[in-house]
């Protein structure tokens, strides 16, 4: 029994029919096609698959799309608005806060909801906001001096 | 140009896509009319299958096909190993189980479904008979004559194994004193972040195959899956796209590689099979599972004399690429950067009711580190030394080989230079002579 929702998703209006259990990063990945959210353990546990959801971040390997139904969601492929990147993906360009990268979609999303609730986060703020994202390459000291950048840029501009 | 990189911030010039979520994984490869692929595997860590039900699973809506170790048997090639030992025993390893289940995880059969959904349903569909059998976890108990797991070879020793340099027996004869010291090395699973993932695309009228995998080793799996399926290596093209992460857990050739190969020639379709975090934990390699003994002979000053490690390697129930030769590194590194006279490294492999242990972040070597720095300073407590006063510690040889060549040395920062452009000439000749042979042929 499939059921009718409708979202924006960055700033595009979708109207689809998905399975009450279809997992909103599956609706996100292959139905809408946009891939830069990835799958990493299917249980909230690593944040690969972080998304903006009406401005929160939120896990999306652990919400239905159903729950989604009336949002707005942003995803890694939403952030960089008229081709210019945003502070947070500059910053980890930047700073090195990547290796393999299946991580940082999830990362940026975090990190970018971070600064959007505290502009100036001390190093300790920043550990503490990105406790639920993992990484396997970088040891996260990059990936921390890449949010630091951000705040700082985006305090310069 | 050195002046435009040495001692500059380099951006990398992959970052933009990987940022940006525009860059591809396996998993983000869509083609038309692609079939998903879904796993049953073992619950048990050993147990004998009665029978496989597949009947439910066939009939279920969107169900494509079921395939089990008994339907591929004599059609798939065993799963390679690439190390050579002596007299090593290497279990008849196929792309899936078919009397026996030896670890959890252990692949039984591949439900084929129109999408991962359904796939994923059937799995639960598919009705395994199991008997229990006695487990074998531990190292130690698998050698101590209990339950067998390969019946064929009596025994759960695939290998045994002794190596170094120097007279160990006279070191020990020698020393003033000497130290005993369990240690484990842990086993571990290498997790990256990015699971395994796989997408075979036949195409029937060309008979080529294209075959996308998270891996680190496309080159070698492109000859590995080639032989294991039949098909001649020209006609097949292994693609790798972005890799969220190895670790040397992607370093090897698996089962799901050449059956989602197979799959795809069967049914004449693009197959994707993206492995779940739990099949990760199971059944993708795990690393280290040494438990050894060190033994240290030193003088009372703390001169090292010898150095003896013992261990049994938990192999598990198979062998991937390198899994029996991983803990044969460790003997090569055994000195770290110390001057010891005599290193022996004796090595029990043994075979256990897991996944294969193989190559992960520095494939048996962080494991020489530990043992021998923790030799030292197991040697400085008894002495009551600092640690740092070892006459080991201060008898590093830094500008010439010492007297075990077996073992790893220290080469000054010159003698690298003069390595590599050694190296870089060798390789450049050895292209010359390539490409002048490829001319002569094709003169021909």
């Amino acid at each position: 029994m499939k059921k009718a929702i409708n979202l924006s998703v960055n700033g595009v209006s979708h109207t689809d029919e998905v399975e009450p259990r279809m997992l909103l990063v599956h609706y996100l990945r292959d139905v809408l096609e946009l891939t830069g959210t990835h799958v990493g353990c299917e249980t909230s546990l690593c944040g690969a698959c972080t998304v903006m959801l009406d401005g929160q971040a939120v896990k999306s390997c652990t919400v239905f799309a159903v729950q989604a139904d009336g949002s707005s969601v942003t995803t890694i492929e939403g952030l960089a608005k008229n081709g210019e990147l945003h502070p947070v993906q500059e910053g980890f360009w930047e700073r090195h806060g990547l290796q393999c990268g299946y991580c940082t979609p999830g990362m940026i999303m975090t990190a970018a909801q971070l600064l959007d609730r505290n502009a100036d986060p001390s190093r300790e703020e920043i550990c503490h906001g990105l406790e639920g994202n993992l990484c396997r390459c970088t040891g996260y000291q990059h990936i921390i001096e890449a949010v630091q950048y951000a705040a700082k840029k985006a305090a310069g501009s | 140009m050195p002046d435009n990189y040495v001692g500059k911030r380099v951006k990398r010039t992959e970052d933009p896509r990987l940022i940006r979520g525009l860059a591809h994984y396996v998993d983000d490869i869509a083609l038309p009319g692609t079939l998903h692929v879904a796993f049953v595997r073992s619950m048990y860590a050993h147990a004998k299958i009665n029978s496989i039900d597949t009947s439910a699973a066939l009939a279920a809506p969107g169900v494509v096909a079921v395939y089990t170790g008994h339907d591929v048997a004599e059609k798939i090639g065993p799963v390679p190993c690439a190390s050579a030992l002596p007299e090593l025993k290497v279990p008849d390893h196929r792309v899936l189980a078919r009397d026996k289940v030896y670890f959890v995880g252990h692949p039984i059969a591949a439900v084929v479904a129109k999408d991962r959904y359904t796939a994923r349903d059937a799995v639960d569909l598919v009705m395994v008979d199991y008997e229990d059998l006695p487990v074998v976890t531990d190292v130690e108990q698998a050698t101590a004559g209990g339950p067998v797991i390969h019946e064929a070879f009596g025994s759960n020793i695939a290998y045994k194994l002794t190596s170094g340099e120097g007279d160990i027996d006279a070191a020990f004869a020698a020393a003033d004193r000497t130290i005993k010291q369990r240690i484990l090395h842990r086993r571990l699973a290498p997790i990256a972040m990015e699971p395994r993932g796989v997408l075979a695309r036949y195409f029937p009228g060309e008979e080529e195959l294209t075959l996308w995998s998270s891996t680190q080793i496309p080159h070698l799996m492109r000859t590995q899956v080639a032989l294991m399926i039949g098909m001649p290596e020209n006609k097949l093209r292994v693609i790798t796209p972005e890799v969220g992460g190895g670790f040397g857990s992607k370093l090897n050739v698996y089962a799901e590689e050449a059956l989602l190969s197979w799959i795809s020639i069967q049914l004449g379709k693009p197959v994707k099979w993206i492995e779940t975090r739990r099949e990760n934990m199971a059944a993708t390699i795990h690393g280290r599972g040494q438990v050894g003994d060190i033994e240290v002979a030193f003088k009372n000053d703390g001169t090292l004399l010898g150095l003896r490690y013992s261990v049994f390697a938990d192999l598990g129930a198979y062998h991937q690429l390198l899994t029996p030769a991983i803990p044969t590194l460790t003997g090569l590194m055994l000195s770290g950067a110390y001057k010891i006279s005599a290193i022996q490294m004796n090595i029990v492999g043994c075979f256990t009711n897991k996944m294969a242990t193989d190559a992960y972040r520095g494939a048996g070597r962080p494991e020489a580190t530990y043992v021998v720095e923790r030799a030292l300073d197991l040697v400085a407590d008894d002495l009551a030394l600092m640690p740092r006063n070892c006459v080991a510690r201060t008898s590093l040889v830094l500008t010439s080989f010492h007297s075990t060549p077996r073992l790893v040395s220290i080469t000054t920062v010159a003698t690298m230079k003069q390595h590599s452009t050694r190296h870089r000439r060798s390789q450049a000749m050895r292209i010359c002579a390539r490409s002048r042979g490829r001319r002569a042929r094709k003169d021909v």
